[in-house]
């Protein structure tokens, strides 16, 4: 096909009349979205230096128009009417005056002006440091809460489904099992092989038993569950509750007098808690049987060896610390997820940012408590 | 139970979020066994203030009294044995999604009521069965049509025989047919067992269907009014307003 095609144009030429004052405005071609067409503001400008009074159009000449040519008359004539001319919009289609004057009729909305908006920094300081206290008490408040329930759980007068504390103990500990395995393995064949290269320097690598075991049980098997069941199951808690709230799922709850913090806060805190101890045994084990499977094949050591060395450098007291801080994550991951939950928003994208901060606060709770834990193990001398 | 007076009375209801006020001095009471109507145009705050008449939210200034009692004088435990003789219809339905629809209907029982296993089975397959959903227990909220979730949150909130039902939106999003049985199911209900129901809708046909008294929420002046039967409002409210909504959006000034 050649370009010979009817030529496409988009034209808008303003000529005066033949009083004073009177401008016409000849619309001409095709004005869709295919082409550019001319912009309001400048055709304005035009109408106000040759003095325009009123402004007529003339469209006999048009060949076809879309949106384009409305959006183009509405916005001239808003900008007509700023600067006093009046615009007659008689020559144009039918079709497109009945459009302008529909998109002219209904007015603006003013947004009500909830918080007067400000964008200069101290308010926006202000807004933000307002946001972090709010925060800061949604925490504290769901604390109050959640202790409270504990308080009337061990009363006997909380009303918790123990099928739910099953259920979820099945979901957030046996189901975690592979990927937890996996971890514990690979952070433990790590550990190993970093600490063969080092200790080998000082050609002491057989203590590499002794590292592997020491770190894994105290510290690393707690903090690896912890960060994995962060991922999967806090963020799974605060989704989960987050969309019963979307979906007026709480509400409901609530308009039966039943507390949604014992009725689904309760459970999940518990269940985490039960699971996070055996979780960070589980891993801790596998941990130091990774660092074997190194120090067997790299040191040549037996595996019996290896063993009585791990027994003899771990302490029933390191046992004793991993098992404690694993019951304190578990506490921190399941309460971050559920605080998200309930102060989720109630739309899509809120369930979506809701189980992204559990994470975050999960995470960020973990490394918290265990340097706490840490400096105040040391400190005490443990 | 049956007080006299009326069942609830609403005195200078002042409502509003975070500072924000959306209504202001809402004051109407409603009759016992009546099927009382709250309208209003789209988002003039006719959930807010059914989450008032409920005890979900406090009023920021104003009283809500149900039987007489101020369900906001009365410490937690006392308002959540209020809460437990109104049952709630909700606009989705909020259907405890990880649960069968018989689990949904049998908690309330299950929590509030000494009954035993059976019995519980027992009561949840009649109250399916009076909203048309018999023998659906075993099936997740999921598997349901959005107008069978509806049912079946209504036999949830019927479950435990309450003296209010509060339904937001009952109709909404249902076809013209699943919508009428959904209202004669209320109406008959409300007949029966003498529960009071009050509901927030704008669809007409329910509204002069079912609703024996109403009152109208203005968005403009962020206030009520007017209250009166439905069909005197269409006819005779001063308020054009009232009336083009009651006439279905035309103007209403024959």
């Amino acid at each position: 096909m050649t370009e010979h095609t009817e030529h496409v144009s988009t034209d808008c030429s303003v000529t005066s009349g033949p009083v004073a004052g009177e401008v016409r405005i000849v619309v001409r071609g095709t004005w869709t979205r295919a082409a550019p067409v001319p912009h309001a503001a400048l055709i304005a400008d035009n109408l106000v230096a040759k003095n325009a009074r009123s402004v007529s159009f003339d469209a006999t000449a048009l060949a076809a128009w879309d949106s384009s040519l409305p959006a183009f008359a509405s916005d001239l004539a808003t900008r007509c009417a700023a600067r006093g001319i009046t615009l007659d919009p008689a020559g144009l289609p039918e079709g497109v005056r009945s459009l302008v004057d529909l998109a002219r009729a209904g007015g603006r909305i003013t947004p009500a002006n909830d918080s007067a908006h400000n964008d200069r920094f101290l308010s926006l300081l202000g807004e933000e440091a307002a946001r972090a206290g709010g925060a800061v008490m949604d925490a504290v408040t769901f604390t109050g809460d959640v202790a409270w329930a504990f308080c009337r759980l061990f009363r006997g007068k909380a009303r918790v489904r123990w099928c739910d504390v099953i259920q979820l103990v099945r979901s957030c500990g046996a189901e975690a099992l592979p990927i937890v395995s996996l971890v514990g393995v690979l952070v433990g064949v790590v550990f190993a092989f970093i600490g063969v290269i080092q200790l080998k320097q000082f050609g002491v690598q057989m203590y590499v038993a002794d590292l592997v075991g020491v770190i894994m049980i105290r510290v690393m098997g707690a903090i690896m569950a912890g960060v994995v069941l962060a991922g999967r199951t806090g963020s799974a808690f605060a989704a989960q509750i987050g969309t019963m709230e979307v979906n007026d799922e709480l509400d409901a709850l609530r308009s039966l007098g039943i507390s949604p913090t014992e009725f689904l806060v309760v459970p999940r805190i518990l269940a985490l808690t039960v699971m996070m101890p055996l979780l960070c045994l589980y891993t801790s084990f596998l941990g130091v049987c990774g660092g074997m499977v190194v120090g067997v094949n790299a040191l040549h050591l037996n595996m019996t060896e290896y063993f009585m060395r791990t027994r003899g450098a771990v302490s029933l007291c390191d046992v004793g610390i991993g098992l404690f801080e694993s019951v304190v994550f578990g506490v921190l991951v399941a309460g971050a997820g559920c605080l998200c939950g309930m102060r989720c928003g109630r739309s899509a994208s809120a369930v979506g940012n809701a189980a992204t901060r559990a994470v975050v606060y999960g995470i960020v709770g973990i490394i918290v408590a265990t340097a706490i834990i840490t400096v105040i193990c040391s400190v005490l001398g443990i | 139970m049956t007080a006299p007076g009326p069942h609830i009375r609403v005195k200078g209801l002042e409502m509003g979020y975070g500072g924000r006020v959306i209504m202001r001095n809402v004051s109407f009471e409603v009759s016992r066994g009546s099927v009382f109507v709250i309208m209003g145009g789209s988002g003039c705050g006719k959930s807010t203030l059914m989450r008032h008449l409920l005890g979900l939210l406090p009023p920021v200034r104003g009283s809500v009294e149900v039987g007489g009692v101020d369900i906001w004088s009365v410490g937690p435990v006392q308002r959540s044995l209020m809460l437990e003789r109104s049952g709630v219809l909700f606009q989705s339905g909020a259907l405890w999604s990880s649960m069968t629809i018989g689990e949904n209907v049998a908690l309330p029982l299950q929590e509030f009521t000494r009954l035993t296993t059976g019995e519980i089975e027992h009561m949840v397959s009649f109250k399916l069965a009076l909203v048309g959903l018999a023998g659906c227990e075993p099936l997740y909220p999921a598997q349901l049509s959005g107008g069978m979730q509806k049912r079946a949150g209504l036999a949830r909130a019927l479950v435990l025989d309450p003296e209010i039902l509060f339904c937001d939106e009952p109709s909404a999003g249902l076809d013209p047919i699943s919508a009428r049985r959904l209202d004669d199911l209320i109406a008959t209900v409300s007949r029966s067992l003498g529960t009071t129901v009050v509901m927030v809708t704008h669809e007409l046909a329910s509204i002069f269907a079912i609703g024996t008294d109403a009152i109208f929420l203005d968005t403009e002046t962020r206030t009520l009014i007017a209250h009166g039967r439905p069909g005197e409002l269409r006819d005779s409210c001063p308020h054009p307003a009232v009336r083009q909504f009651l006439n279905g959006g035309r103007d209403g000034t024959t």
